[in-house]
């Protein structure tokens, strides 16, 4: 089939298909829901200022000025000479921000930060042969990193399905994971499991 | 060469329809989405490579944040070519999420069910293979075949619109024409 046959067909195509299922009902229910029209609506039928609706925003808010600090800081922060294994498996076993359950767009990557973080690997005892303020800059990096999972997953548990908070935490696990292997890649030679 | 016009309508009577709309008429919202249903549908459906539940998602959001967003129609364009854009934009937004859900979840479940057009079969003859062959096309292959080639849009709307440049459009464009060709030379 050449181009100009293919064309054509695309050219018969119907621009207009029929859903088997007719969805408006639900778009009904939603438009009540929501009071959609507001601005031409009486003051009677607008939604009052609800102080259970700002607050989600408020917290994603800040979860988002929390994750740009973070992503602003950079990579720069991480050493980029060999971590001591303490310094290392000392950043790993900080503990950990609680967790809350996030939408499942977030499962694959998520698997894979906590794979990672289960088989996070480091080394030995070299920690007294990097200078003190390497070493605070790996933990201040990685608490960094926790206390924006922290206000993150508390935002996407008001929002779980909030698309900019999902991407968020995507962008920002992405970013654990750069430094967990950062971290673990800065000494191949000594590795062990350290959960 | 020929080339599908530009984003339908048919519509021309749809402003009295849209004031009362605007001032809060659901009923005359009711009437816009029946005459718009169906144009939406299509759009949205091959969008999303025919998934009908995704689809029907999609239709009911679009006409929803049509409903939400009427205040901002100014009525410089038609109404079909507002909300027509305005859908694009719900389903590219939507996609970019559910894709990677869905590439995750759903290993290929098989053969998606499938939706009728007017009286016939959308899947009759010819027309279903080449309805098939644009499902499976690549994400972004897709999108600019079905908005540049189906509906009528230019590349610099689409580039606007996708999130990519002119020549990344017209690429992706000549891509899924060959993709689309050697599947149904298959």
């Amino acid at each position: 089939m050449n181009e100009q046959e293919l064309l054509k067909r695309i050219a018969e195509l119907p621009r207009e298909v029929r859903p088997v299922r007719d969805p408006w009902e639900g778009i009904a229910a939603r438009l009540d829901d929501k009071a959609g029209g507001s601005g031409n609506r009486p003051a009677a039928e607008r939604p009052a200022f609800s102080l259970q609706g700002w607050m989600p925003k408020a917290v994603a808010a800040l979860a988002v000025v929390a994750v740009a600090v973070v992503l602003m800081s950079g990579p720069e922060s991480v050493p980029q000479q060999p971590p001591s294994s303490q310094s290392a498996s000392q950043s790993a076993s900080l503990t950990r921000a609680p967790y809350t359950p996030i939408p499942v767009v977030l499962a694959g990557s998520e698997a894979e930060y906590q794979a990672a973080f289960r088989e996070f690997i480091t080394i030995g005892d070299s920690r007294n042969q990097i200078p003190a303020g390497t070493v605070e800059k790996i933990e201040t990096g990685w608490a960094d990193l926790l206390q924006v999972e922290t206000a993150l997953s508390d935002a996407l548990a008001q929002n779980p399905n909030d698309p900019f908070l999902n991407k968020r935490m995507l962008e920002l696990r992405a970013r654990q994971l750069g430094f967990l292997r950062q971290l673990a890649s800065l000494d191949h030679s000594n590795r062990r499991l350290t959960i | 060469m020929a080339r599908p016009g530009p984003v339908t309508t048919h519509r021309d009577d749809d402003s009295e329809l849209v004031r009362q709309a605007r001032e809060g008429d659901r009923l005359a919202f009711e009437k816009l989405y029946k005459r718009h249903r169906n144009r939406v549908f299509g759009l949205v459906w091959r969008l999303c490579g025919g998934d009908n539940a995704l689809a029907e998602d999609l239709l009911q959001e679009s006409f929803i944040r049509a409903w939400q967003k009427l205040d901002s129609f100014r009525g410089e364009s038609r109404f079909a070519t507002w909300l027509h854009r305005l859908s694009v934009n719900v389903a590219l937004s939507d996609r970019r999420i559910r894709v990677r859900r869905l590439e995750r979840e759903t290993a290929l479940e098989g053969t998606a069910e499938r939706t009728a057009t007017g009286e016939k079969d959308v899947y009759a003859g010819q027309r279903m293979d080449l309805e098939q062959a644009i499902s499976k096309l690549p994400e972004r292959a897709r999108t600019v075949l079905v908005l540049f080639d189906i509906e009528g849009y230019s590349h610099a709307e689409i580039a606007e619109i996708a999130g990519m440049a002119v020549g990344s459009s017209k690429a992706q464009l000549h891509r899924a024409r060959k993709l689309v060709r050697q599947e149904l030379d298959r």
